[in-house]
């Protein structure tokens, strides 16, 4: 899709430091609390930085700033400590050494992401979708039309349910999960599925989603052998890996998307608009809540508080819009808190 | 269920991960392939790491049994 650079309306009054202050954001430079001193923000994609070009930041953090380097939360490095008058020079450095600043201010931010492509617990190539996205979105180091948003937009993915880069605390937020089948001709009867599976029907209930019960005559082999609660399961795949015959394949794996999620002073939880989606898929949602962020976000709101206002059931219905039913039909039970 | 002949044992309660995996790496490198050996595991994660990472590595897992606060596991090395 196009990005169009669209102009949210900026404010006439602002003083000019505001504004000037603001811009310095935009571009990457975050000022210090020790006035003549800003800090660069770099974007490193998808968390991965190779060895030697660290080497030559480093260089840049040397000649312009205090040594240090800065790990930013969304896996950026910052370079503090350079003099307000070297920011032009430090900038054309750190381009030179092959990397980009991170705007920050009302756009897209860093994708952040987990470990997932070389986690043994992940369903997903995270490191693929993740360089993907930050293909199509990021693009706050572009000069011309950066896309500006309402405020801050952010993404992240993940590869399982465990959630290591907090999918649902971002605008949008990708999560890579699994569904198990079976295959009882290879079941031992050794009951780890049962064992390892976390995702308990409620706090007192010591069933989960595989439970053993006494096996079929059919199954003569085994004592005991598994049963599956689809309606318990959050696509984790413990059971998966924990299974030692293979047994347990996965059937389905996607990726469960949540809009809407923010941390803050506020912070809020993201819904969950897709379940097992397909990386198109999820880039067509994506596309699209950004498009309905852009077009009715008011000032200085945050997606949660346009979905607020809006209304779950309409930005639903806008989004999933001739994509296939399936997506939005979840487990009834996620998202879910436990208290 | 058939009975399995165990040719060696060893018992891995009380050590952590990722010990208990590398111990038992070690006891089937002195073994013959087709060889069994049971092993005695915590609850927890040593029972959800050991038995993945064995199959990982080849080996036949035959039955994991739970005793009180552990498992044996019959491994047949691969």
């Amino acid at each position: 899709m196009a990005e169009e650079g669209i102009i949210v309306d900026v404010t006439e009054a602002e003083n000019p430091t505001t504004q000037a202050v603001r811009r310095l954001k935009d571009s990457g430079y975050i000022k210090q609390r020790q006035g003549a001193y800003h800090s660069l923000r770099i974007r490193i994609r998808g968390g991965r930085v190779k060895a030697d070009e660290l080497a030559k930041l480093a260089k840049v953090a040397n000649q312009y700033g205090s040594g240090e380097f800065h790990f930013t939360m969304r896996k950026g490095i910052e370079i503090p400590w350079v003099k307000f008058e070297d920011l032009e020079a430090a900038t054309k450095a750190v381009e030179e050494a092959g990397f980009v600043l991170a705007g920050c201010g009302p756009r897209t931010r860093a994708v952040f992401n987990c470990m997932g492509s070389v986690c043994p617990y992940s369903a997903i190539d995270v490191f693929a979708i993740v360089d993907e996205m930050d293909r199509r979105y990021f693009d706050s180091h572009l000069e011309q039309n950066p896309r500006r948003f309402p405020h801050k937009f952010k993404m992240s993915v993940t590869g399982c349910a465990i959630g290591c880069a907090k999918p649902q605390f971002n605008e949008v937020g990708l999560m890579g999960v699994t569904f198990p089948g079976l295959e009882i001709e290879k079941c031992i009867g050794c009951r780890l599925c049962a064992e390892v599976c976390q995702e308990f029907g409620s706090i007192d209930d010591a069933s989960s989603a595989w439970e053993m019960v006494p096996a079929k005559p059919e199954h003569d082999w085994i004592r005991e052998e598994p049963v599956f609660a689809p309606d318990l399961c959050i696509g984790c795949g413990d059971c998966l890996r924990a299974c030692p015959t293979d047994a347990i394949p996965s059937v389905r794996s996607g990726l469960r998307v949540f809009i809407g999620g923010k941390f803050g002073r506020h912070p809020s939880y993201g819904h969950i608009m897709a379940d097992y989606a397909t990386v198109e898929e999820a880039f067509i949602i994506t596309d699209r809540v950004r498009e309905f962020y852009q077009k009715e976000g008011k000032r200085g709101e945050r997606l949660s508080q346009v979905i607020e206002r809006v209304g779950m059931e309409e930005v639903r219905e806008r989004v999933l819009q001739g994509l296939r039913k399936e997506l939005g039909e979840m487990n009834p039970r996620l998202p879910r808190v436990r208290v | 269920m058939q009975e399995v002949a165990i040719d060696r044992k060893i018992d891995l309660r009380g050590t952590v991960c990722p010990m208990n995996f590398v111990k038992t790496k070690l006891a089937l490198e002195e073994m013959e392939t087709g060889e069994v050996l049971e092993v005695v595991l915590d609850t927890g994660e040593p029972i959800r790491n050991v038995p993945r990472s064995l199959k990982e590595e080849g080996h036949k897992i035959l039955r994991v049994t739970r005793l009180e606060d552990t498992f044996a596991v019959l491994v047949e090395k691969g």
